[in-house]
């Protein structure tokens, strides 16, 4: 067991020198202001999770804000060296090395609590007389929840949320705003980012999954750590520290009252 | 006339040795037959060569055509830099160099800094700078690089717009700020790129980031002042878009109350794009100006039913006041990203034997349209490259027809659509030749794959991905420079170019025609023949705009920014990956080779002969 450790510590020194140019820090870039995931501030779970990581490595966790801002993203941030590791990363990914993920979530409906609306599936009747609030990208099919209604046309009540290109309050917090005031009826979110929020309103909302997946698409998503596709040390690295501080990650993702599946 | 005069000389240019009394003979009939059918520019934006390039387009026009012709076919071979100047920046350079009163003038990417050089001493040396000092964080809000595609000049001022979304006002003599006005708000996806055009004493600028949901305009300025004077939005109510009494566009499909709120479900207007980035022309004699929106919002089509009016078509309006006057849809319900920005050429010409006042734009969808420009009627929509997922303009209703087995959609691979989303040319503009009466084309020749397999993720969450693949038409080259005769409707000549051109086109009257190329190489060719007859490497990729001018002391001049970058070359300038085919949108494996052939870099060259 000690000879193992040692190994891996070893390993660590020669992979994030040189990365990151000190021994001694596991650098992890943060967007700067999206709770509950992370902010610069180190208040997001995202931020606690690579806490836990860097104590178990041995290493100084240092936080390097950075919003996600176009196709270069990746070159700027583990390309670049700029940082050894990007958090919140789901499982097939391109062009980065995905960890072995640490949690499991998917998308949830919200919908005040007092409206009893038990909305489970894309194909309840219900949702065509509904303003519905799902996040965008613009680009591409987009996301699970604007895909299953586009392919419906249940767009008459729909209300998109740009996710990219917006600075500011993050995009479960807006939504979750307008479901408790009345804009809209019904918002599907993607879970770590309702759950927070929701858990906020002190049972004035419910959340509910969404089905697994719809019309070939999936609604659930393995999360890990990205790091540069050539650093198979340091994704080695983390896969053992994330599976040794699995309960300890465990009670950061109850705490901020992210919706996991096992 | 005299552009009349100068062509017919070119008719005869060729054989050098001809008897100069067979030509005297032979011109007045030769020259009256060429005069009737080669087109013009309207005759109230015509004017003699003053051997300055004072807007991008060169004039309202937008020929980019000079009058100046020592530089010629004939001596284009001894063509040598008279000076250089680097602003030191590294992302894509797409400005127009501009010239008035011996000063050139341009703007880099971000930090959008204007740079003012002093012709008249030796080496052209900076004469100021000034520095906007955009938000750095604006740089990743645009969506293909924090491109500017350039400056322009009006009574003593120079105007531009900065990527975090304000337009300036720079006095052109000592480059103080006149005023600076913010127009946008960047952390929306909002910012701006495109050159404006000042008409009538006010600057006319607009917005980038249909990508992001936001809602396009166009805005006039008060050239003295930079106060609003008027906003036309390309969504919304007809009193948002500023239609009224006056609109009255050719097609019914074009017609209605409230148009940009009713051709799309609910609120979508709101965040429908419709963005204003790309060129302007003006018309005096009937004052209007005509430019074209961008791609709606989102691209995911199924959450968009409708038209989606008024993206991706042309406006006519109203300089002083903004009205609506017609509105032509070249893409109704985009389904390929194919905003319609590019340039407006405006000529005078024979269209089924009638003199018509038209609009000439090779478009994006890869045909080029022909619109009268007084009623918005299409007279023609020509391909110019290979294109199989739209089959034509129905030309009584003026719909664009698509082929259905081309559309893309989630879960579905749909293979060789042609042509790309960036289209078989984006924004980079063409040159018309007042000499010859033809268009010269900078282009692409691409087709490209789609699926939706790849998995995104954006800030924590994850959305479905598309995998688009971009790669060489027919033929096997990936660009194409081409001279097209917008009477006859046809190619006259092209030269297949390795990679997609993203360079702008300037023609002379040295019967001359300058372009670039991802690879960095600035060419001359033969505007007849399509030779190419001189070419220059530079530092770096060119996809900036050539300009020409005469020089203070009396010699011309031909001036371009190299430096790689914008959508096409933010593989080199952004370090994308390769090997990842759908990096940058699609083009990691379009031009994957580039990285191995250019750099980064940025410099601005300026040639002449040697003197």
């Amino acid at each position: 067991m000690y000879f193992r450790f040692l190994t891996s510590a070893v390993i660590l020194i020669a992979c994030c020198a040189a990365a990151s140019g000190g021994p001694l820090e596991f650098r992890v870039c943060v967007e700067p202001d999206n709770m509950p995931f992370s902010n610069a501030r180190g208040e997001g779970f995202e931020n606690r999770i690579a806490k836990v990581v860097a104590a178990d490595l041995g290493r100084t966790l240092v936080l390097v804000p950075i919003a996600q801002h176009g196709p270069a993203f990746f070159r700027q941030t583990l390309g670049s060296g700029r940082c050894d590791a990007l958090l919140a990363m789901p499982k097939g990914v391109d062009n980065v090395l995905v960890t072995a993920p640490y949690y499991k979530s998917g998308w949830v409906f919200v919908t005040r609590s007092d409206r009893k609306l038990d909305i489970e599936s894309f194909d309840d009747t219900r949702l065509a007389a509904l303003k519905v609030g799902v996040p965008v990208v613009g680009s591409g099919p987009d996301t699970p929840p604007l895909v299953a209604l586009g392919k419906r046309g249940l767009i008459g009540g729909l209300t998109r949320y740009p996710i990219s290109g917006v600075q500011g309050e993050p995009v479960g917090a807006r939504l979750i705003t307008d479901v408790r005031e009345g804009r809209i009826d019904l918002a599907v979110v993607w879970g770590p980012a309702a759950g927070y929020f929701v858990a906020q309103d002190d049972g004035a909302m419910t959340l509910r999954f969404t089905p697994v997946a719809d019309r070939g698409v999936s609604f659930r998503s393995s999360i890990g750590m990205a790091v540069a596709k050539r650093n198979t040390l340091l994704r080695d690295a983390l896969n053992s520290a994330l599976a040794r501080s699995h309960n300890e990650i465990a009670e950061i993702l109850a705490a901020y009252h992210v919706p996991v599946e096992p | 006339m005299q552009n009349d005069y100068r062509g017919w000389m070119r008719l005869f240019s060729r054989p050098r040795i001809w008897p100069a009394v067979l030509v005297l003979t032979i011109a007045p009939s030769a020259w009256a037959a060429d005069a009737t059918s080669r087109p013009s520019v309207p005759a109230a934006i015509a004017a003699p060569e003053d051997g300055t390039w004072s807007m991008p387009a060169k004039n309202y026009a937008s020929t980019r055509y000079s009058g100046l012709e020592e530089i010629n076919r004939e001596n284009v071979g001894q063509l040598k830099v008279a000076f250089t100047f680097s602003p030191g920046t590294t992302k894509g350079q797409e400005s127009a160099p501009i010239v008035v009163d011996n000063t050139l003038y341009f703007v880099g990417p971000y930090p959008n800094v204007l740079y003012a050089l002093d012709l008249t001493q030796p080496g052209a040396p900076m004469k100021w700078k000034y520095e906007p000092k955009p938000e750095a964080s604006a740089q990743g809000e645009a969506c293909c690089e924090s491109v500017n595609r350039g400056p322009t000049y009006s009574n003593g001022r120079i105007f531009y717009a900065t990527v975090d979304g304000h337009a300036v006002a720079v006095d052109a003599k000592t480059g103080a700020e006149a005023w600076k006005v913010k127009l946008t708000d960047y952390t929306k996806g909002e910012t701006m790129t495109m050159a404006p055009l000042v008409v009538k004493g006010k600057v006319l600028v607009g917005n980038s980031g249909g990508e992001f949901g936001v809602r396009g305009w166009l805005t006039a300025l008060d050239e003295k002042t930079g106060k609003l004077v008027w906003r036309a939005y390309s969504t919304g109510p007809d009193s948002d878009v500023l239609i009224g009494p006056e609109y009255k566009p050719f097609y019914d499909m074009d017609r209605g109350k409230d148009l940009g709120v009713s051709t799309w479900p609910a609120d979508a207007w709101q965040q429908g794009g419709g963005s204003v980035w790309g060129w302007i022309s003006y018309d005096p004699e009937l004052n209007l100006i005509y430019y074209g929106t961008s791609n709606p919002s989102p691209w995911n089509d199924s959450v968009r039913p409708g038209d989606n009016k008024f993206s991706d078509g042309i406006f006519a309006r109203d300089p002083d006041t903004g009205a609506a006057h017609w509105f032509y849809q070249i893409g109704p319900h985009d389904l390929y990203d194919h905003d319609a920005v590019n340039e407006n050429i405006l000529l005078d010409m024979d269209v089924g034997g009638k003199p018509r006042k038209v609009i000439v734009r090779p478009e994006r969808n890869g045909m080029i349209y022909v619109w009268d420009r007084t009623t918005g009627e299409v007279l023609s929509a020509d391909p110019y490259v290979h294109i199989n997922s739209t089959k034509g303009v129905d030309m009584k209703t003026g719909r664009l027809i698509y082929d259905d087995g081309k559309r893309p959609m989630p879960g579905k691979v749909v293979r060789d659509i042609c042509p790309t989303a960036p289209g078989a040319k984006d924004w980079n503009p063409s040159a018309f030749s007042e000499s010859t009466g033809l268009l010269y084309i900078p282009h692409n020749n691409m087709c490209m794959d789609w699926e939706s397999t790849s998995v995104g993720y954006i800030a924590g969450t994850p959305y479905v991905g598309a995998d688009v693949k971009y790669y060489a038409g027919p033929g096997g080259n990936r660009g194409e420079f081409c001279a097209w005769d917008p009477v006859a409707r046809k190619k006259v000549w092209s030269i297949p170019e390795e990679f997609p051109l993203w360079s702008g086109a300037a023609a002379t009257a040295g019967g001359l025609v300058f372009y670039g190329t991802l690879d960095g190489w600035f060419k001359a060719v033969d505007d007849s023949s399509g030779k190419v007859l001189w070419r220059f490497k530079t530092d770096s990729g060119i996809i900036g705009q050539p300009t020409v001018f005469r020089g203070p002391d009396g010699h011309q001049y031909v001036a371009i920014l190299s430096g790689i970058g914008g959508w096409a070359g933010a593989m080199v300038s952004n370090d994308l990956d390769p090997r990842d085919a759908t990096a940058g949108n699609g083009w990691g494996s379009a031009v994957a080779d580039l990285k191995r052939r250019v750099a980064k870099g940025g410099t601005l060259y300026v040639f002449s002969l040697p003197h």
